[in-house]
């Protein structure tokens, strides 16, 4: 198994006097790429910036290959650390070459060394030729590359990168992040990024972290963020969403929910806190994502198309439920075509049932 | 339209006008006289040209050393007596360079204070010692320094501003001490500014003529001066000009390309600089550091200036100073209205011109399409030319326009107007448009820039003529820029001194003049009240410049 190669520990930070994260705590396992996902000024760059070691934490330890960096007695500063960073901004040094920008990190090495091992780097990211090419003349993707073979070029154990897209053109940036994953991995440099958008986060990223309001609010892989989010916050941020109400049932040895899409068991390893002191007939809210409503015709339920929209294979219809008080969303293929107003049969195929108070 | 066509043929006239004595000291040049010149160069012609070249070289590097250093401890640093430092380093512009080269003669020479009290000190007596002497070609460099380094402090403290804070990360990652990384990055980056700066104040050091004259060193423009007043050879002086401008002409070229240089080094996504926070002995290090310039070049000689004057009151002749103001300000009131019309003019028939090429795409009638940006680029040009050779150009154009009216008029009305332009304001007004027409033009084009052309748009359809528009719109939109531009010409006419010197009607004194030639005459303390006078009215616009600059790195 792999090594954890980036260990936080109950840290917190803070801007002179008002704190910006509190009790952090994750781990990064040797070779993953790990992602802080957050709305802006949730305080993910300030995190991104103490690992690095440009801030000191007020609390709590960081440490990274098995050595602590930072604890209440330890602080080693950036350039000790074995970390490279790629800023938001690139930060390419516009009088420098691209070759020039690369070398620049690695003048521990012999002038031929360092030659050769920017050239290589240069290489990885496909820009060899433009080794001699300014900043200022390259496109903002290319950019980006010259950063990210100026940051990995010396071979740092943990790769760090503070909003590594947002300078970059909406349309560019899933394509350039599975480009950048692909790099990444190639290199097997353990890395960690930091980005407000969760599609940049699904392309990157084999581990995610949800910050929010000062904490971690879940760390965990996509899969488990949209399927088994451990907030109601987490289910709102990650994905589409929509709640329905629900009464707790207790049929031993297994706890159900009664809601008007049905009964379902609460699985105990989803739903922990809830069934922590879970009481008979309290009132629960159950997560419905839109691929758990399936569109059925022969089934007896009916909902009516409040509004849609078109998304080429699928069609995101919003729906009212029976009642007309509750309303899911449902993704139906895209030859299911319902006017607003017309009624069509659904089904509830949820797999993970997952409940908030 | 009419008024599109008045418009640019005004600005094409007014152009033609005041390039007319420079294209005139220019021609001088195909009339060589070779009996002056064999004179000259086995004389004077080198020390000109080495004094010239010593002096905008030196001038301009102490001012990069100074202006740099001070711009990159007040950007990255905050210490003790930070904000009001940043009020006093610009204070040096407003001290015209041969104001406080005869305050300092007055302060170092053998009766001053400084040598008086080290006699006290050692109890020396006359001739018992060394001492420098201020009246020198190192004095006049020391003294332009002083007051010269602001340009280069501004334009490095914008740059330094403007450096990305990742960088220092990405050079702290790279294993960079402060020094390497400044060495390699921060100076690097902020070249093209310093550059830009630096032939400013190289430009100023050519232009100068009061420092340079006081302190009887031989540079081009005193040669010009002497060449013509001294041996009274006009085209000489006309030749000499025309050498001069070919070195401010390689000036201007590097002044260009620089700031061109810096548009490339601007980094996207301008993330503040995080300045560092120093206190103890570093911060009083540094705030020292800070001070040592404004002192020199402005606290000291300011109240030098303020001693004497107060000395003078009781002695005063003052109806003659009052006289004297009042020639100054009507003068310049004067020179800053036509300056500033002019600018608009021109900035608006530019507007006019490029709104008609963006409608009919191409279209042009009379003339070719631009050439009113032709023109306000050839005018913009004016700072970099000395008031000495602009004087030269004016004089000749002047005398030959004044002597063939005369003439005119003689044999068709039998009437001798007299000299219409070089006996009275007209010949110096024309001089100052053509070195201030610059400053108001940078103002109104930055003002018509913040207008966005949807408003022309907008203003044409509903009433049709341009004139009602630029009375209605752009007027009331330009104002803050036509009063700032009014403002600066003001104050750059008050300090002006060699054309002035060369061009005022008989008898006509201003500010600037009575110092210099008190001053010259050694009565420097009767000096000082003009001087001080013109010290602070200059005042103004470097607070006004302060504020803008501490707006825009706040």
């Amino acid at each position: 198994m792999s090594e954890p190669m980036l260990y936080v520990s109950n840290l917190c930070l803070a801007y002179s006097d008002s704190a910006v994260l509190n009790n952090i705590n994750f781990t990064l396992q040797s070779g993953d790429i790990g992602c802080i996902l957050g709305p802006s000024g949730c305080g993910k760059t300030t995190l991104l910036q103490a690992i690095a070691g440009f801030v000191q934490p007020k609390q709590g330890a960081i440490n990274i290959d098995g050595r602590c960096v930072s604890d209440a007695n330890h602080f080693i500063s950036a350039d000790k650390r074995g970390v490279g960073v790629v800023f938001q901004d690139f930060a390419l040094f516009p009088h420098m070459t691209v070759q020039q920008n690369v070398e620049y990190g690695l003048q521990d090495l012999s002038k031929t060394d360092r030659k050769l091992i920017a050239k290589e780097n240069i290489a990885l990211v496909g820009l060899e030729k433009f080794a001699n090419a300014y900043p200022h003349s390259l496109s903002g993707g290319q950019q980006q590359r010259v950063a990210i073979a100026r940051a990995v070029a010396p071979k740092p154990k943990l790769l760090l990168l503070d909003e590594p897209f947002s300078s970059l053109d909406p349309e560019l940036r899933e394509r350039v992040a599975v480009e950048i994953r692909r790099i990444i991995k190639k290199l097997g440099i353990t890395a960690l990024l930091v980005t407000h958008d969760q599609n940049e986060a699904f392309a990157m990223a084999d581990i995610i972290g949800i910050f929010a309001q000062g904490a971690c609010q879940q760390w965990d892989n996509a899969y488990a963020l949209y399927h088994k989010p451990a907030s109601r916050f987490v289910a709102n941020f990650i994905g589409e969403s929509t709640f329905i109400s629900g009464e707790m049932l207790y049929d031993s040895p297994n706890w159900y929910v009664n809601t008007q899409l049905g009964r379902f068991m609460l699985k105990a390893s989803q739903n922990a806190t809830v069934l922590a002191n879970a009481v008979e007939g309290q009132g629960v809210e159950v997560l419905v994502r839109p691929d758990d409503i399936t569109h059925e015709d022969a089934s007896p339920l009916k909902a009516t198309v409040i509004d849609k929209r078109f998304r080429g294979a699928n069609i995101l219809y919003r729906l009212a439920l029976p009642n007309f008080d509750e309303q899911v969303l449902c993704l139906a293929p895209s030859h299911h075509d319902h006017e607003l107003g017309e009624s069509f049969g659904i089904r509830m195929s949820i797999q993970h049932v997952i409940c908030f108070k | 339209m009419k008024a599109t066509n008045w418009l640019t043929g005004t600005s094409l006239s007014i152009t033609a006008v005041l390039v007319m004595p420079l294209c005139i000291v220019a021609f001088s040049l195909f009339s060589i006289d070779t009996q002056l010149w064999s004179h000259l160069l086995n004389t004077v012609f080198a020390e000109y040209v080495t004094n010239s070249l010593i002096l905008a070289i030196s001038v301009g590097l102490g001012s990069i050393v100074i202006g740099s250093y001070l711009a990159y401890i007040m950007v990255n640093y905050r210490f003790i007596g930070h904000r009001v430092l940043s009020w006093l380093i610009l204070l040096p512009l407003a001290m015209p360079a041969y104001i406080i080269a005869y305050t300092y003669t007055g302060l170092l020479d053998f009766t001053g204070p400084v040598q008086s009290t080290l006699r006290q000190l050692f109890s020396l007596e006359r001739g018992e010692y060394w001492f420098w002497d201020v009246r020198s070609l190192s004095g006049a460099i020391i003294m332009m320094i002083l007051v010269f380094y602001p340009y280069v402090y501004i334009l490095a403290r914008t740059a330094f501003s403007e450096q990305s804070s990742s960088f220092e990360q990405v050079s702290a990652l790279a294993k960079r001490t402060r020094w390497q990384h400044i060495r390699q990055v921060a100076l690097p980056l902020a070249r093209p500014a310093i550059l830009t700066g630096a032939s400013l104040a190289m430009m100023e050091a050519l232009a100068d003529y009061g420092t340079v004259a006081y302190f009887g060193v031989s540079t081009f423009s005193t040669g010009i001066f002497r060449t013509w007043f001294g041996m009274g050879d006009i085209q000489g002086a006309a030749q000499l000009s025309t050498v001069l401008c070919m070195f401010v002409l390689v000036l201007l070229v590097i002044e260009k390309r620089s700031r061109k240089d810096a548009q490339q080094y601007q980094t996207s996504l301008n993330k503040k600089l995080r300045a560092k926070k120093t206190s103890g002995v570093k911060g009083i290090v540094l705030c020292l550091l800070c001070l040592l310039p404004v002192l020199f070049g402005f606290v000291i000689p300011f109240t030098q200036l303020l001693i004497w004057s107060i000395n003078y009151a009781d002695i005063g002749d003052w109806p003659a100073f009052f006289d004297v103001v009042k020639n100054s300000f009507t003068l310049a009131l004067m020179g800053a209205v036509i300056i500033v019309i002019i600018a608009l003019i021109v900035s608006y028939a530019k507007r006019m011109q490029l709104n008609k090429i963006r409608t009919h795409n191409g279209l042009s009638d009379k003339f070719s399409p631009k050439s009113v940006s032709a023109s306000e680029r050839i005018l913009s040009l004016g700072y970099a030319l000395p008031g000495i050779v602009i004087a030269v150009g004016v004089l000749i154009l002047s005398g030959w326009f004044d002597q063939n009216i005369n003439r005119l008029t003689m044999t068709w009305f039998d009437y001798r107007p007299g000299l219409i332009l070089s006996g009275g304001l007209g010949a110096l007004l024309i001089a100052y448009s053509i070195r201030f027409v610059s400053v108001a033009l940078q103002n109104t084009e930055t003002g018509m820039a913040r207008i966005p052309n949807k408003v022309d748009n907008a203003a044409l359809s509903l009433q049709g003529s341009a004139w009602t528009m630029l009375r209605r719109i752009h007027i009331p939109m330009l104002s803050g820029s036509l009063i700032s531009a009014s403002l600066l010409v003001f104050v750059d006419i008050l300090k002006e001194l060699p054309a002035t010197l060369v061009l005022r009607p008989f008898n006509f004194n201003t500010l600037a003049v009575r110092a210099f030639e008190l001053a010259s005459d050694e009565r420097l303390i009767d000096a000082a009240l003009p001087a001080i006078s013109i010290v602070l009215v200059g005042l103004i616009p470097v607070i006004l410049l302060t504020r803008q600059l501490n707006k825009l790195s706040a």
